[in-house]
């Protein structure tokens, strides 16, 4: 009995369905049919081309400038004689220009050191949302003359990669290997950085960037790990970035190899970059 | 018994089959995968505007049915900061890269798709942007010109209809209402 009925409901949904799916079809037309999932590029991993110091994953966009005042006071421990490091200041004044898709140039010069320094960035790799290209990877080469004494100056070069991965609309990483090199020696290095998005238009960044190999001496002693957190707003044309960090300079040779404040000493610093960007070139000449 | 089920089946699946041949029989379709979408924001502190040439459309010309499909980061904008803030800040095109409108022309019969010329239309459907989808009824018109069905018209899009949020920072710059334009040149299959 109990299969008979059995039967009679396959008979009866054998029957009906064919008819309750071209109805459904009827009611919710496609004329465009299935079309395959279109390859993005992801944009838009950080705010801006830096997660406090160190280079971020996000290149600028070719014929934008983007000039940027960077400031770190003196270090918080210096106590309230010095307003907790107000009094002190550490500056760097540069622009970075995309001069093609894949391809931007930065100058910079910082008042620490008297050093001023240049490079380029050139993106290997962008990824895309189909994951066919999981991550995106940046090369940056740079250059820096820094003033050792008044009579006598010195080139380093900064070689590094970085790469990364923004994971959802909120949360990016990146990991940059580095290489700072001049007349001290050699010194390498691995970046890590992220930023979380709190709202839209504003992200928490971290970064720390442990010395995995420094050349012995008296020139290479009493440096630090950089570590710097803070946070990115964006307003309009403008990124303001705002973070405590333990390194005063802000060109790669200094915030990599020459960090010489302590977290555990109250050696940070209160800081900023502000950023603004102007488009230059028509972005429709280089589509 | 077993004979009559499966002729019952058979009969079932063929039905279906006669069906879904029947469907397409009906289709007369029109589609191209370049059309243009503009659309345009006019403040006293600044016009912003935008283009997509990518936008993927189709018309069903027996039914009236049509389809577009926009893809949200082919929208070039004068400003590579202003497209970021879009893709970013206003379309989330992370979480919503797509657009899409699925209506019909409600005076189908007036167009006659074998003589060339202009007709006025009327269309209603249902438009989806930043994950909303809202009921628009849209007077445009469909130009035949042989074997080509040009789609043109205009309509504005309140950006809070769509859960579009413009901070008070650039409530200036940024109109409440956005005249989208629209002109795909569609091609007989």
């Amino acid at each position: 009995m109990s299969q008979l009925i059995l039967r009679i409901l396959f008979l009866f949904s054998a029957i009906t369905l064919p008819f309750l799916l071209s109805a459904q079809q009827d009611s919710g037309f496609s004329l465009l049919g299935d079309e395959p999932a279109e390859r993005i590029k992801v944009e838009n991993a950080f705010k801006t081309s830096r997660v406090v110091n160190l280079q971020s994953l996000e290149l600028i966009d070719a014929g934008v400038m983007d000039v940027k005042i960077n400031h770190r006071f003196g270090a918080v421990g210096l106590g309230p004689y010095e307003a907790f490091g107000i009094d002190n200041a550490s500056v760097r004044i540069g622009a970075e220009y995309g001069v093609f898709t894949n391809l931007a140039i930065n100058l910079g010069r910082s008042s620490m050191g008297r050093m001023v320094d240049g490079g380029l960035r050139y993106r290997l790799m962008h990824q895309t949302n189909d994951n066919a290209r999981p991550v995106s990877v940046l090369l940056y080469a740079g250059a820096a003359r820094t003033a050792v004494t008044m009579m006598r100056s010195e080139w380093v070069y900064t070689g590094q990669l970085i790469a990364g991965r923004k994971e959802t609309d909120r949360f990016s990483w990146q990991i940059a290997p580095s290489v700072v090199s001049g007349q001290q020696g050699q010194v390498m290095a691995v970046g890590i950085g992220f930023r979380e998005k709190i709202t839209p238009r504003t992200t928490f960044n971290a970064e720390y960037i442990p010395v995995i190999s420094r050349p012995s001496g008296r020139a290479n002693a009493g440096f630090y790990n950089s570590f710097s957190v803070g946070l990115d707003v964006e307003t309009g044309g403008h990124v303001f970035q705002l973070h405590f960090t333990n390194s005063a300079g802000m060109a790669e040779p200094q915030f990599i190899a020459q960090t010489n404040g302590s977290w555990m000493d109250r050696g940070f610093r209160f800081g900023f970059n502000i950023s603004r960007v102007f488009t230059v070139v028509d972005p429709a000449r280089f589509r | 018994m077993k004979n009559a089920l499966i002729l019952l089946l058979g009969f079932t699946l063929l039905r279906g089959v006669s069906a879904q041949s029947n469907e397409s029989d009906k289709t007369q379709l029109y589609t191209t995968s370049s059309g243009t979408i503009k659309f345009f924001s006019k403040t006293t502190a600044e016009n912003i505007d935008a283009t997509n040439n990518q936008v993927k459309a189709a018309l069903d010309a027996n039914t009236g049915n049509m389809e577009f499909a926009v893809s949200i980061n082919s929208f070039l904008f004068k400003k590579a900061l202003m497209q970021k803030h879009f893709q970013e800040n206003y379309l989330e095109s992370d979480k919503f890269p797509k657009s899409t409108f699925k209506g019909s022309i409600t005076n189908n019969a007036a167009v006659k798709y074998g003589v060339d010329g202009t007709y006025p239309v009327n269309v209603k459907g249902k438009l989806t942007m930043h994950g909303v989808t809202k009921d628009v009824n849209i007077p445009g018109k469909v130009t035949i010109s042989g074997k080509k069905a040009i789609l043109s018209g205009d309509f504005n899009v309140l950006l809070d209809d769509y859960n579009i949020k413009v901070p008070a920072n650039n409530a200036s710059q940024i109109a409440k209402s956005i005249k989208v334009t629209v002109d795909c040149s569609l091609q007989k299959k």
